[in-house]
């Protein structure tokens, strides 16, 4: 007789048994098979006992005995497992009540789970647009930037994201990889239509420029819009804006362009540039009008926009190494003559991927870049505020649990088991989360427009609405409460109910995760305090460090047609002088430019401005020696200099007055020598930000 | 038609009497099988059970957990008064079809 310790009924039988039946009890039935399978076994073999047990196991799944048990099961006190409805109607009816007793706890927390919900929403809708800057361009990845690296004769670097005219096509022509450019120039400008004046932005750009990016044309051939030197390309937002709701293909507009009105006329609608594009335009006009009035075979003076499509495969660095023999042929003249003009700075040309561009703030020129640390550090304060907010329900659910013990003992009873109970606190977490991001979502819709305008977005709670986004914040959702809910839950459902209902649990006492929880919630709202305050600081000081002027009351016009006729901005000076309320006026050149010097037969790079006897009053810039520029000196307007006393310093003189630059080449003005007639104060002329 | 018992409900009625104290699932398997010399599958015996019980024929209890079928309590059966009622019934049926066919049911030539 065989043992009956190690011969055991077929396990999956039994197990199949047991899952059909569910919760039925069928105790008696399952002892009874077991008793037929040993008595089997006595008098057949092994196998034919099996497959007689299987049998059983089927022909009772299959009975009226089964069907009958598990029908009344669904109404045993001892069912669990199965979640029914009465039980959810009932979790739901004490977690509303449980929420509705502790009004002031649930208001701490839903508040503090909303706002770092309504947080985690702004600067994901923020980080998003930020990431998905320019990639809708369908060649998006094939397009590269030129870059520019000049590198000065002192090692130092200056990274644009420009270059001049030539480069594009020479590039394009002479290497394969590169098939096809595109530059593009943006550029204020005024606007005639009839007797009408309007100010705008005006965009040049090459005459593939809607075949080469992907700005869709709601009218006019993406070949052809920018053929004709005088074609315009305008957006349904421009047009309205010259034509009203007249057709506006055909129609023309006067243009200013180097002082004089040129007349141009539409010949295609581009719909308006996404918000996450660098390139953004209203009026777009063929570059090639550029390059007639402004013919230019320079290689070094760089102010346009320029891209390429590598060729699919192509290896940019390939690309950059042709680059660089290309510009030593062709540009070898100026090159030299830059020379022997004693201008010894080196020019790099770079290629950058266009794509992922908006986050890269290497090179200048790029508009409205913007720096990654900028998304990072805002998700970081976000994934903060978020983390604070979940430590705070733990915290607090933990710290309600000892009222809640009763309810936990009285559930474990009845018969409640534990998964029952972190079913029943996961569920009153989730149910918190949902109000918490519904408010959130009210929070974030409110304070969109504020959020838009700290971060000069133009984003719009539909961007939310992509599938990819959903699914993240149901799972934000959902990840919410579960981790602020899990901990509680299972601390919960772990109560003794004898403890719980005839002593006090004594947990919250010694509980070293929930002390660690709490320090963790200080330190963060600690660090998030200084870090405001510190930023604050840095505010404060660039809004009210001295910078060696008044800066107060003082306004800043740029005058576009003033920068070329000195004319323009004498009539301008005295027709300002003359407003009421204005004190004093003083013209400046736009920007500030820097070029080699050579004084006392020292060698260096100096900005200088353009200003007039006015300047140094009207800001308020103290003169330490000397001079201020004077009327009554003609030589002033040709040959006479201000320095400040940084370049005294670096020129090394004791006494300035009267010392001479001996070299100074600026554009237009020629090279000349020049006499110091006075020393000012220094004071900033350049951002803060910089050194 | 209440009170009408089937062949198969009626022999399983009459078992559990004549088992008494230790009527439950296998005894009453394996006495049936025994007597008439059948096989029977659980399933079919425990459906009958059941609708036995439905028509308050049967009243049951579950006994104590022994060493046995691994620690599983029996489910024992006996009959209610209701349940006697009805067998008594088949039986007088029974009785008084028998008398009045003695001559055609003899055996014997």
């Amino acid at each position: 007789m065989k043992s009956k310790s190690n011969v055991r009924p077929p396990n999956l039988a039994d197990r199949l048994f047991e899952w059909y039946c569910e919760n039925a009890s069928i105790e008696d039935l399952h002892g009874d098979m077991e008793e037929l399978f040993y008595s089997n076994i006595e008098s057949m073999p092994l196998w034919k006992a099996k497959l007689k047990y299987w049998q059983q196991v089927m022909s009772l799944m299959c009975s009226y005995a089964v069907k009958k048990r598990k029908m009344k099961s669904v109404y045993h006190t001892y069912s669990h497992t199965s979640i029914n409805y009465s039980m959810i109607s009932s979790y739901l009816k004490i977690a509303i009540r449980t929420l509705l007793r502790n009004k002031g706890y649930s208001f701490i927390n839903i508040t503090g789970l909303s706002i770092g919900l309504a947080c985690c929403m702004l600067i994901i809708l923020y980080t998003k647009d930020e990431v998905s800057y320019d990639h809708f361009h369908e060649n998006g990845k094939g397009i590269y930037q030129l870059t520019c690296d000049r590198v000065e004769t002192n090692g130092h670097s200056k990274k644009f994201a420009i270059a001049a005219m030539v480069q594009g096509p020479a590039f394009a022509k002479e290497i394969p990889e590169i098939e096809s450019y595109v530059r593009t120039k943006t550029q204020p400008t005024t606007i005639k239509k009839g007797e009408q004046i309007f100010n705008d932005n005006i965009l040049w750009a090459d005459d593939n420029f809607f075949s080469f990016f992907s700005f869709p044309l709601i009218s006019g051939n993406p070949k052809a819009v920018l053929s004709e030197i005088h074609s315009l390309v305008i957006t349904p937002d421009a047009a309205q804006k010259y034509f009203g709701n007249e057709e506006a293909i055909g129609k023309s507009i006067e243009i200013q362009v180097d002082g004089s009105f040129e007349t141009f006329i539409v010949t295609g609608i581009a719909k308006q540039s996404p918000e996450n594009s660098t390139i953004k335009f209203r009026l777009i006009l063929p570059f090639k009008y550029l390059e007639e009035i402004h013919p230019d075979n320079g290689w070094h003076w760089v102010s346009f926009q320029t891209y390429f499509l590598l060729n699919p495969g192509a290896n940019p660095e390939d690309a950059k190494l042709k680059m660089v023999k290309v510009y030593e042929t062709q540009a070898k003249t100026e090159i030299d003559e830059m020379r022997s003009m004693g201008y010894g700075d080196r020019f790099i040309w770079g290629l950058q991927p266009f794509v992922g561009m908006h986050l890269n703030t290497e090179y200048e020129g790029v508009p409205d870049a913007s720096d990654p640390i900028y998304s990072y550090v805002l998700l970081g304060i976000a994934s903060f505020i978020l983390v604070i907010a979940c430590i705070n329900f733990i915290n607090i659910s933990i710290a309600q649990s000892l009222s809640r013990s009763k309810e936990i003992g009285v559930r474990k009873v009845i018969g409640s088991q534990r998964i029952q109970l972190v079913v029943q606190f996961l569920g009153e977490s989730f149910l918190l989360c949902i109000i918490s991001f519904v408010v959130a979502f009210v929070i974030a819709r409110l304070s969109l427009p504020i959020f838009n305008e700290l971060a000069s977005k133009e984003l719009d709670l539909s961007y939310l609405l992509d599938a990819n986004l959903v699914i993240g914040l149901g799972g934000l959702v959902l990840a919410t409460s579960m981790i602020s809910g899990f901990y509680p839950a299972l601390i919960l459902s772990g109560f003794s109910p004898v403890k719980s209902l005839y002593g006090r649990p004594s947990f919250a006492g010694k509980n070293v995760l929930a002390k660690t929880l709490v320090v963790v919630q200080f330190s963060l709202s600690i660090i998030l305090i200084i870090s405001t305050l510190f930023i604050h600081e840095q505010f404060t000081f660039l809004t009210e460090k001295n910078l060696g002027y008044n800066d107060k009351n003082l306004l800043e016009i740029t005058v576009d047609k003033a920068i070329r006729d000195k004319t323009i901005s004498r009539a301008l000076k005295s027709a300002f002088s003359n407003v009421q309320g204005v004190e004093i006026v003083a013209p400046k050149n736009v920007g500030k430019f820097q070029r080699p010097i050579k004084a006392s037969g020292k060698e260096f790079p100096a900005t200088y401005e353009h200003v007039d006897e006015d300047y140094v009053t009207t800001l308020q810039i103290p003169i330490v020696a000397g001079r201020n520029f004077s009327k009554e000196y003609t030589a002033d307007s040709v040959s006479s200099v201000l320095v400040n006393q940084a370049f005294v310093k670096e020129v090394g003189w004791t006494d300035p007055i009267g010392k001479t630059i001996d070299y100074m080449d600026i554009p237009g003005w020629g090279n000349r020598k020049l006499t110091v007639v006075g020393v000012i104060k220094d004071y900033h002329f350049d951002s803060l930000k910089e050194n | 038609m209440k009170g009408y018992i089937g062949e198969f409900e009626e022999l399983v009625l009459l078992t559990i009497a004549s088992l008494g104290d230790d009527a439950y699932g296998v005894s009453i398997k394996q006495d049936i099988e025994k007597r008439s010399n059948r096989t029977i599958s659980i399933g079919a015996l425990h459906s009958t059970i059941t609708r036995l019980e439905d028509k308050d024929y049967l009243k049951s209890w579950l006994g104590q957990p022994t060493q046995e079928r691994g620690g599983r309590r029996k489910r024992f059966y006996e009959l209610t008064h209701q349940g006697k009622v009805a067998l008594h019934h088949i039986k007088d049926l029974r009785d008084e079809l028998w008398k009045l066919s003695k001559a055609q049911l003899s055996l014997a030539k």
